[in-house]
């Protein structure tokens, strides 16, 4: 075997995005569901889980711009190598935004202004979105990502159909509002983290094929 | 082989046409078929024996100077056939000029290693030998650092200036193709990197050839590589495609440093 321990640099650089892939998941999962049972305890572990998530992230810049300047990687190396720097700064994101919903959580007054059935959909979309872009990073599915990029639009129909929804109850009831508009925030953050699952599908596309494709 | 066609516009300077080759019973090079695109650089790169200096030293006959060498097939250099028997082969090398991996001054002067090829091709001008000299010391990058020194010895100079005199005594002759053959394998990174930008200019004015087994370097200098394995030509194209994703599974091994 040649350049033994280049190579094991780029399989623990790939078994990292997928560990951050899975870690991601877990948070956009807990946030959703801190929200939807307002469980504080759950949303205080998910802000926790902020500091952890970023670790991830900065432990893979780290490893690839050592294997970018010490090894000086070409073809499917390059683009396993740059994919994985785009995808980790998307799982970031994407964690942010989830943690941003269980400090939300942490804002809501008394109960819901309605029952949570639309916006636990989204998140398990997303969520299963993030699953699915990691799945196909991890066995090269190009298939697969482009089916789970298309996953956005059921995420986007429900972002708008969620949206009006809240507005026509805040102009009946005035008193709403405060709780209303932080389900308005929480619905434009599993909209964005539908967006950066597909971003991630779109590195994995790359990186298997080297076309650039936009899925969204 | 897996080859690209080129874009509109882009013209040929070297035809190879099957072209195969032995030294003695082996055979080096195997039904070789390729055009090498005018004013761009190429590069040549495969594992060591694979061809590709012996393909590169086909285009100014260099193998003729070895014995036990046999080639067939056509290579056409502009419209001429240059393994036509009446071809003038000294004339031909003037058109295909060399760099060496060694830089190979001549003992002589800085002066007298350019004057020397344009003289004894018949320039006794003095005036237009000194105007040679600083124009292709110049070409070469090398005017600056040199112009008060040219009666010095040129193996005086370091490995890379006499690395880019020996550029600018090819240039001299006002060649046509310029062929490299590993030009920077004994030199330091920052000798590299002057000849790596000398050659980005020249390509304006020449055709460049390079064999290397500096994968980055290929990456860096070339528009189109070719990739040699075992006397074939099994991938050439646009450096870019190449490098970002190469055709053939044994290219992608090579450059990736799993083979080779």
């Amino acid at each position: 075997m040649v350049r033994e321990r280049y190579q094991r640099e780029l399989d623990s650089l790939k078994q990292n995005v997928v560990t951050m892939g899975e870690a991601s998941q877990k948070v956009i999962l807990d946030a959703v569901e801190a929200l939807r049972v307002l469980d504080i305890e759950l949303a205080k572990e998910t802000i926790k889980m902020d500091t952890v998530i970023d670790d991830y992230e900065a432990n893979i810049e780290r490893c690839t711009t050592r294997l970018l300047a010490l090894q000086q990687p070409l073809a499917s190396d390059l683009r396993l190598i740059t994919s994985s720097f785009k995808i980790a700064i998307d799982l970031e994101r994407m964690s942010d935004l989830a943690v941003n919903i269980a400090e939300i959580t942490e804002k809501i007054e008394g109960e819901h202004v309605k029952p949570l059935i639309d916006i636990p959909k989204m998140g398990e979309i997303a969520e299963n979105m993030v699953k699915d872009a990691i799945k196909a990073f991890e066995t090269l599915d190009v298939e697969l990502a482009k089916t789970t990029a298309a996953e956005d639009d059921k995420v986007d129909e429900l972002f708008s159909m969620v949206w009006l929804e809240l507005i026509e109850m805040m102009i009946k009831d005035p008193s709403i509002i405060t709780n209303a508009s932080h389900l308005l925030f929480v619905l434009r953050y599993l909209e964005r983290i539908g967006d950066h699952a597909s971003n991630i599908c779109e590195s994995v596309v790359y990186m298997v094929t080297a076309e650039r494709v936009e899925l969204n | 082989m897996v080859t690209d066609t080129f874009a509109e516009g882009i013209e040929t300077e070297i035809t190879v046409m099957e072209l195969n080759l032995w030294y003695g019973a082996k055979q080096a090079l195997k039904d070789i078929s390729v055009d090498i695109p005018k004013n761009s650089i190429t590069a040549f790169i495969g594992p060591s024996g694979c061809g590709k200096s012996t393909f590169l030293r086909c285009f100014n006959r260099m193998n003729d100077l070895i014995k036990s060498c046999r080639v067939e097939g056509d290579v056409l250099v502009g419209e001429d056939n240059i393994y036509e028997s009446n071809v003038d082969v000294v004339e031909l090398r003037k058109r295909v000029g060399m760099v060496f991996q060694k830089p190979n001054p001549f003992p002589m002067s800085i002066y007298e290693n350019i004057a020397y090829g344009p003289r004894i091709h018949g320039e006794k001008n003095k005036e237009k030998l000194n105007s040679i000299v600083e124009e292709t010391l110049k070409a070469a990058a090398l005017w600056d650092e040199v112009s008060d020194q040219l009666d010095s010895p040129a193996l005086d100079l370091s490995g890379g200036q006499q690395q880019r005199l020996c550029i600018a005594r090819t240039l001299a002759v006002k060649p046509e193709i310029i062929l490299l053959d590993e030009p920077c394998s004994a030199l330091d990174p920052i000798s590299t990197s002057k000849i790596e930008d000398l050659l980005m200019e020249l390509k304006k004015d020449y055709t460049i050839v390079i064999v290397t087994h500096n994968m980055q370097q290929a990456a860096r200098v070339s528009d189109y590589t070719a990739y040699f394995l075992l006397g074939e030509l099994t991938e050439f194209g646009e450096t870019r495609q190449i490098f970002e994703m190469p055709r053939e599974k044994s290219t992608e091994d090579y450059i990736t440093g799993r083979f080779g």
